[in-house]
């Protein structure tokens, strides 16, 4: 039989130096286990993320690589059910209340304004990006009034802009708010402001909770090219949170993100694997070549490099990718 | 398969006496050392964090003595005659009495200090003279007859209620006038503890102390003095009956707060009890609990008070078979396991070895951490050395690597001799020696010489195998718990998790693993988290910080010097000695050393060195527990590292625990802005 990962670290900490703290990277792990990577719903039927843990480990010899790989895990921004719901609080009452005062000229001295915004919130279509459970985002941010929940990149392809004009009109709707959980480099955005952009009558936000730097271009543009769109992201992944292909010229990096890309390089044809059928998008820092570190309960991103997350018939992942198309 | 949980989970029994059943964890074995804390006169039981102090304050607790009488198994461990007395007292750190220092009563400084340490007193007396009267409505309530004539309390409910009408009528106690029964006294008490307490924790910025308590506050000691006069003259209490007060945790008073810039707001109330056991006054019995650091300085030891330091009561015999720790260890490892899910280890014959083991002798240590397959990659030899010494060490250490790397280490000494002084490298023509002398090993007959490099020796060819020294087994538990009780519990508890962790992972890959004994490794693991903690522990301390980076900077230091010494001259470099009279010279220096003592990341001998010249000394240790962190040795050997104090400071001031020359302040005028001086980095690297 195999070792544990306790066995494994255990082995690891006794080598003289400084080995200590993969004790404290232990600890953190088996708190985080329970409290978050427990949360991930893709594959739940796959073994405890524990068990997950040995078998990732074990992609990678024995020695160095594996300890690399180990210290890496923290450096994954593993954002959890409760996290998403924050963030979805946060979007509200930042960057959807502050469009939403501009938008319907609200005066935020006045001593009616509770009642206005009210009214300005009730006037307001929410819908998501691409995919999001816009459900969960009414009943945290508690929406009423609105029955159909729509989703703009679906209704980008099967929808109609007219008839979704009519409705919006004779519903009293004048502010559309498009939301996403998680935006990576943007392109189904992008296919959802193209049906939005033919709602000319209505202002229109896109707030995604999460997003990637190159999402933000992505939304940038978007802006500049459709005037009555605006974009406003809750929280933007820092520059930090990625394992990029190349080291930042002249900058310090952490040890473990310059570790992790030498192992990134070396294993990517182990974690491609031999089946020409199922290979990962992008390269070995994921789609885009992103090297984003930063993934949700609900599923891994494939900006996110593949070795975090790829099965293949050479490599186990830690998070397994459910990929929307087959 | 039921849970079972882990004995030792809880590391303080007596902190939170409310939620342990006493009496049968209480470990009895330092009682016959410490018998002057049940006879009358003032007492100081000093020892440095977790060498058991609360658990011996305890026993004089009414509570805890309650509790005893009624269980029939474990019987009060006291002698009878050493049981007439009746117990108060205050814990400092769970009180609010150090709340009081921040409730500001003048804007004239030494008004307001005069002020404060007068209402901490007041506070004092309220506190302690309702723990008095309610131990004493306590024990004529639930105390056997036979037992309160046993401790002297002879008095009852109606003569209790006299004194409580005399003392009413007592000059020092204005603030009871016209009480008339014990009732009455303990409510006006409460209300008066009551009304500091809001004061404390009121918001408003107004803070002022009710008139009620204002025209009313009293000395320190005066109203306990007062109430114990009353209570022999009333007839509730014998003549020869003592009066025992308790003040728990009086190192507290010392220390400084982060956002408390000025020290003497503690060192106030530092103060008042200094001047409440100098003052001579024998009715009253006190009892202060204190880390070594608090060293009263009005009042005089043998005629203010007695003194009884725990820690070398615990060091006593470190080396005999009559020492007192590891007879304290062991009965409070069986005291434990007896009341926990595992009652069948208590019973074993020696639990303790039958629960971890024999340690390993240093032979088989060495083998352990050498290298399995080429265990000879331990030694070194130099290129100069003849052929014939080489190939015989080289073929020793394939069947014993110590004895090989004791060898090694004997010939470069030999070596050292020989090569004239001034020449670095020497060549082969400098080594006239004949082989044959080393294949007799000599070393191997020098006992005094081969014992003190044996840890050493062990370390060493640990660190050319790139492994830690493994740990495990009764003796090492016992050395590295360094006479300190709560390291020994840090240590059983980390072993009993480490193995607990292995079970619940247990069914994904390993085998079960059955216990008693604990298997190796498992010890080894469960005894490198117990360090490793140890070592997190300091940041939490008073100046954590600070005491950590000094903790690191002497055990990196040292482990160093250890790895380095291949000449293995200095086999006690596991310790640092400096002269008294250097130490004095920098009284910042002195002060962390003394405040990581206290705490017990460092333990500290007095040291006689070498030459007479360097005058009385004193050497520290980093904590045993701490070994297997830093990597050090664990016996204590002769002749620790020696350093001058500035050499020392020059360490300090190149890894940041303290500032730098330049960054300092200007040397301090008096004590008190000296202590206030506590160097502090700048953010900005300037002087204010």
């Amino acid at each position: 039989m195999s070792e544990s990962v306790s066995e494994m670290v255990d082995r690891w900490s006794r080598v003289s130096g400084k080995t200590q703290h993969l004790s404290e990277i232990l600890n953190l792990l088996r708190l985080l286990a329970t409290e978050l990577y427990s949360q991930y719903q893709p594959f739940q039927e796959s073994p405890p993320s524990w068990e997950r843990l040995r078998e990732w480990l074990e992609n990678v010899p024995d020695g160095d690589d594996r300890k690399h790989l180990f210290e890496f895990v923290p450096w994954l921004l593993f954002v959890g059910r409760r996290e998403m719901e924050v963030m979805y609080r946060a979007a509200f009452a930042g960057p959807i209340t502050r469009w939403l005062i501009d938008a319907a000229s609200l005066n935020i001295a006045a001593a009616d304004f509770s009642e206005r915004f009210q009214d300005a919130v009730e006037q307001t279509f929410f819908g998501s990006i691409a995919g999001m459970d816009i459900g969960s985002f009414i009943r945290v941010n508690e929406l009423r009034g609105q029955s159909l929940r729509p989703d703009f990149r679906v209704l980008a392809y099967l929808g109609d802009a007219r008839n979704t004009t009519k409705h919006l009109k004779s519903a009293g709707k004048k502010w559309i708010v498009a939301v996403e959980d998680y935006v990576g480099t943007g392109s189904q955005m992008k296919e959802a402001a193209q049906f939005l952009s033919q709602l000319t009558n209505f202002r229109i936000l896109l707030c995604p909770m999460i997003v990637a730097p190159s999402g933000v271009v992505t939304g940038e543009v978007l802006v500049k090219n459709i005037g009555h769109l605006a974009f406003s992201p809750t929280f933007v992944v820092p520059p930090s949170a990625t394992l990029p292909e190349n080291p930042p010229g002249g900058l310090l990096e952490p040890v473990e993100i310059t570790n992790m890309r030498a192992i990134a390089f070396r294993f990517w044809a182990q974690v491609q694997g031999s089946d020409p059928d199922s290979q990962p998008y992008g390269g070995a820092f994921g789609f885009g070549n992103t090297g984003s570190l930063v993934m949700t309960y609900f599923n891994c991103p494939d900006n996110v490099p593949p070795f975090v997350h790829h099965l293949s018939d050479t490599w186990e992942p830690l998070f397994r990718r459910l990929y929307r198309e087959a | 398969m039921a849970i079972r949980r882990n004995p030792f989970h809880t590391l303080y029994l007596t902190e939170g006496a409310d939620e342990v059943d006493l009496p049968p964890v209480f470990s009895d074995v330092i009682l016959p050392h410490v018998g002057p804390l049940f006879l009358p006169g003032n007492v100081i039981l000093k020892g440095m964090q977790g060498t058991g102090k609360s658990m011996l304050l305890s026993l004089l607790e009414t509570k805890v003595r309650l509790e005893f009488w009624k269980n029939v198994k474990h019987p009060y461990p006291l002698p009878d005659q050493q049981c007439r007395f009746v117990g108060a007292g205050i814990n400092l750190s769970k009180s609010l009495a150090l709340k009081l220092n921040e409730l500001i009563f003048s804007t004239d400084r030494d008004e307001n200090i005069q002020r404060s340490k007068i209402v901490f007193s007041d506070f004092f007396n309220s506190w302690i003279l309702r723990d008095l009267f309610l131990s004493l409505g306590r024990l004529m309530k639930d105390a056997a007859p036979d037992r309160l004539r046993m401790i002297g309390v002879t008095g009852n409910a109606q003569s209790l209620d006299k004194a409580a009408s005399l003392l009413g009528r007592a000059d020092s106690c204005e603030f009871l006038r016209g009480q008339e029964t014990a009732e009455q006294v303990e409510k006006t008490l409460t209300k008066r503890l009551r009304a500091y307490l809001d004061l404390v924790n009121s918001l408003s910025r107004d803070k002022r102390l009710p008139n009620e308590i204002e025209g009313t506050l009293t000395h320190a000691g005066e109203p306990v003095s007062a109430a114990t006069r009353v209570l022999r003259s009333a007839k509730v209490i014998e003549r020869d009956t003592n009066i025992f007060v308790t003040v728990d945790q009086f190192e507290t008073l010392l220390r400084k707060r982060q956002d408390d810039g000025d020290e003497r707001k503690h060192k106030r109330f530092f103060d008042v009890i200094d001047d409440l056991i100098a003052n001579r006054d024998r009715t009253v019995s006190y009892r202060l609990g204190s880390r070594p650091n608090a060293v009263l300085e009005k009042s005089e030891p043998l005629r203010d008070y007695q003194d009884i330091n725990l820690d070398a009561i615990l060091q006593r015999g470190e080396h005999s078979k009559n020492a007192v720790f590891p007879r304290f260890a062991e009965d409070v490892f069986i005291r434990r396991l007896a009341v926990s899910d595992f009652p069948e280890i208590a019973r074993a014959k020696n639990p303790l070895k039958h629960t971890f083991k024999a340690s390993p002798p240093a032979i088989e240590r060495a083998k352990l951490c050498a290298s399995q397959k080429h265990p000879e990659k331990a030694i070194r030899c130099d290129s100069a050395w003849p052929k014939d010494v080489c190939s015989f060490l080289t073929e020793l250490a394939k069947e014993d690597v110590l004895s090989a790397k004791l060898g090694e280490v004997w010939f470069r000494q030999q070596v050292a001799k020989e090569v004239k002084s001034g020449k670095k490298k020497p060549t082969p023509d400098d080594i006239p020696f004949d082989p044959k002398e080393v294949f007799r090993k000599p070393w191997e007959s020098r006992t005094w010489w081969k014992k003190e490099r044996v840890a050493l020796a062990v370390l060493q060819i640990a660190a050319a195998n790139a492994q830690r020294v493994c740990f495990f087994g009764a003796t090492d538990i016992i050395a590295l718990s360094g006479e300190n009780i709560l390291a020994f519990v840090s240590i059983c508890r980390e072993i009993w998790e480490s193995w607990g962790r292995a079970q619940a992972e247990s069914s994904l890959s390993t085998k079960e693993e059955r216990f008693p004994p604990f298997d190796e490794l498992r010890q080894d693991s469960g005894i490198r988290e117990a360090s490793r903690l140890w070592r997190e522990k300091i940041a939490a301390s008073p100046q954590g910080n600070t005491l950590q980076r000094l903790i690191d900077t002497i055990g990196d230091r040292l482990h160093k010097q250890l790895i380095e010494d291949r000449r293995m001259s200095y086999p006690g470099a596991n310790g640092l000695s400096f002269a008294k009279h250097d130490l004095e010279s920098d009284l910042e220096v002195k002060r962390l050393l003394d405040d990581a003592t206290a705490e017990g990341f460092l333990l500290q001998r007095d040291h006689t060195p070498k030459t007479l010249s360097r005058g009385k000394s004193i050497k520290w240790y980093p904590h045993p527990v701490l070994a297997p962190y830093y990597e050090l040795t664990v016996p204590h050997t002769k002749e620790p590292l020696y350093l001058t104090v500035a050499k020392f400071r020059e360490w300090l001031q190149r890894d940041n625990v303290l500032a730098s020359n330049d960054q300092r302040d200007p040397v301090p005028k008096n004590r008190s802005d000296e202590a206030t001086n506590q160097k502090q980095m700048t953010l900005y690297g300037e002087t204010d």
